[in-house]
């Protein structure tokens, strides 16, 4: 069943209909939330609060073709507030979560250095890079011009950069 | 202009695509979202008329019942006092959830203290040839293994081989462990000594002395079988069927003369006259015990099961041309130089010490390379992610300029409706 199908049944209350469309989402939705909060159990905490918002304001989608934009944005704003509770916790408990010992130092230098930059930067370059999704796609779901979404993503590679090679001079 | 940058960073998203997040965890927690969202939404809508808030709950429950009534049983049981969440652990294993009805779990409750936590060993289910050990680790950050050693403290000859149950709950903190007893002629004393290997930054050891209680086992029935039957031109022997109460090892024999690899079954089972179905364990090649032409494929277990007749049936079989299974690389050009000839094996590409190759299927998430040859030294790094159109596994890369592969996995089947007697 397309989307637009879906959307109109689940917008009359088919709770199943509105379920086929988050289960459409659901691997994308995982992988923004994965990207942000690095573990299974917060990601699919995320998942299941993502659907609770989306079902109790689906009506306010106009246009099927806003769905998975609209949708991102939930499980991203979400992300958003997670991540300010936890702003107290280190770049390194964070991987010790999760991260294999192998891999540990080269990791904290990456994800390290995109947890210093600026917000709207990390944002822009996680979509990019984690997600394979286009400035377009990134505009709308940011809901900015792409001429700005371009600025944001040439700043934050430029801080990455200056970033990583601060950070590779500890771990030399 | 930022290619380090996006090295490291492509290096990260492979790391993180690495985390994979069980399916059906993952509808669940839909289902939960929806649950809770129409809680609220009845909460609020209380004034209006009752048919109304009828209808809405009706359609509700329904849509769930649809989805949950292979739980009934599993819930009917969890209301054992002090068995709710081993039985929470094994309510998908048709057998397993026997065995715990005939009231084969034997409850052990004992714990044990090492310097950084604590380990319970909380419960068994055993017969002559497996354990199923449930524990839980006190201290998260410790790497609890677990092996079995007779009376006399000699370890026994068990191996560990797949996992029979599984964390249905993002809470769930009970383990288990399967341990099957390598050698056929062996069978499981009744005194052992579960040892649990306690590795935090140095190893310690728990043991936990056992008296299994024999009225807690059960002998295995065995099946002679010798049935040869032709798939695709390739034959296929079953020798026999040993069911445990844990189990069913179905034991398969390849002849040299076949053409073709076979990998596996996609869906081996039993089934009863009365439709009751036990079926492969998720189709893993560590769940089944393999030597170059015999396999075991383990089933769940029908042991509790009176069944009149008894059916071993298959719709098809992964398998592919003896002739095809190597995988031979040039990583300086980063290109194949020999690959299956359905092409599904469609990019290879190095990025620092990782090599990556792209499996143009999405729907397959077995290792199709043996983990013994591909580990690298580094101890780790073997990985597949799951993309939109396809699967991508990474390997340690040795550095060397030409890299030879074999196949232990691949998704092209074939195919034939198979149904064996067994009684």
């Amino acid at each position: 069943m397309e989307i637009a199908d879906l959307l109109k049944k689940a917008k009359k209350g088919d709770d199943h209909a509105f379920y086929l469309l988050i289960k459409i989402h659901r691997d994308r939705l995982l992988k923004v939330a994965i990207s942000y909060l690095k573990n299974e159990g917060e990601a699919l905490e995320a998942l299941q609060e993502v659907t609770f918002r989306a079902y109790k304001s689906i009506k306010k989608v106009k246009k099927p073709e806003y769905f998975s934009t609209w949708i991102t944005r939930i499980m991203l704003n979400y992300c958003h507030d997670q991540a300010k509770h936890r702003k107290r916790m280190t770049v390194t408990d964070l991987f010790e979560e999760y991260n294999s010992k192998e891999d540990y130092e080269q990791k904290i230098v990456i994800e390290d250095a995109l947890s210093k930059i600026d917000d709207r930067s990390r944002e822009v370059i996680i979509l990019k890079y984690y997600h394979d999704l286009k400035i377009k796609e990134i505009a709308d779901i940011l809901g900015s011009p792409e001429s700005t979404i371009k600025t944001w993503l040439y700043k934050g590679m430029k801080s990455l950069r200056k970033e990583l090679e601060e950070g590779s001079g500890i771990h030399v | 202009m930022f290619e380090r940058e996006e090295k490291e960073l492509a290096q990260s998203r492979n790391k993180i695509e690495k985390i994979m997040v069980s399916e059906e965890l993952a509808d669940q927690a839909i289902l939960k979202g929806i649950q809770k969202a129409k809680a609220m939404q009845l909460k609020k809508n209380k004034t209006r008329p009752f048919s109304l808030l009828l209808s809405a709950s009706l359609i509700f429950l329904s849509f769930f019942l649809t989805i949950h009534t292979s739980d009934s049983a599993a819930k009917f049981f969890a209301n054992i006092p002090g068995l709710e969440q081993v039985i929470s652990k094994i309510r998908n294993d048709t057998g397993l959830l026997a065995a715990a009805e005939n009231n084969y779990i034997q409850k052990i409750g004992m714990t044990k203290e090492h310097t950084s936590g604590s380990v319970t060993i909380d419960s068994i289910i055993h017969d002559e040839k497996s354990i199923i050990v449930f524990f839980t680790g006190g201290n998260s950050d410790a790497v609890l293994s677990i092996s079995l050693l007779d009376d006399q403290q000699q370890l026994l000859d068990a191996e560990y081989k797949f996992e029979q149950t599984e964390a249905l709950d993002i809470s769930d903190t009970l383990e288990s462990r399967t341990l099957t007893l390598t050698d056929p002629q062996d069978t499981m004393p009744d005194e052992i000594n579960i040892r649990v290997e306690v590795n935090t930054d140095k190893i310690e050891y728990l043991t936990f002395p056992v008296t299994l209680d024999k009225e807690k086992a059960a002998k295995k029935k065995e099946f002679e079988l010798n049935e040869t039957v032709t798939v695709a031109g390739q034959q296929l022997t079953f020798t026999s069927i040993e069911i445990y109460p844990t189990m069913t090892a179905v034991h398969v024999k390849y002849p040299e003369e076949n053409s073709m690899e076979i990998f596996g079954f996609n869906d081996l089972q039993l089934i009863d006259e009365h439709g009751n179905v036990w079926s492969q364990y998720p189709s893993e090649p560590a769940a089944n015990t393999r030597t170059k032409n015999e396999e075991v494929v383990i089933l769940e277990s029908s042991y509790f099961t009176e069944s009149e007749k008894l059916y071993l049936q298959f719709t098809s079989l992964r398998a592919l041309d003896k002739k095809e299974t190597s995988v031979v690389i040039d990583a300086d050009k980063e290109q194949f130089i020999k690959t299956p000839s359905d092409g599904l094996l469609s990019d290879v590409y190095i990025i620092k010490d990782d090599l990556y190759i792209r499996l143009d299927t999405n729907s397959f998430e077995n290792l199709i390379f043996p983990l013994e040859e591909v580990m690298g030294s580094k101890g780790g790094g073997y990985g597949i992610a799951k993309d939109a159109d396809h699967m991508r596994y990474s390997l340690p890369y040795n550095g060397s300029q030409l890299i030879h592969l074999n196949l232990v996995d691949y998704p092209a089947d074939i195919e034939r409706k198979t149904k064996i007697e067994i009684k």
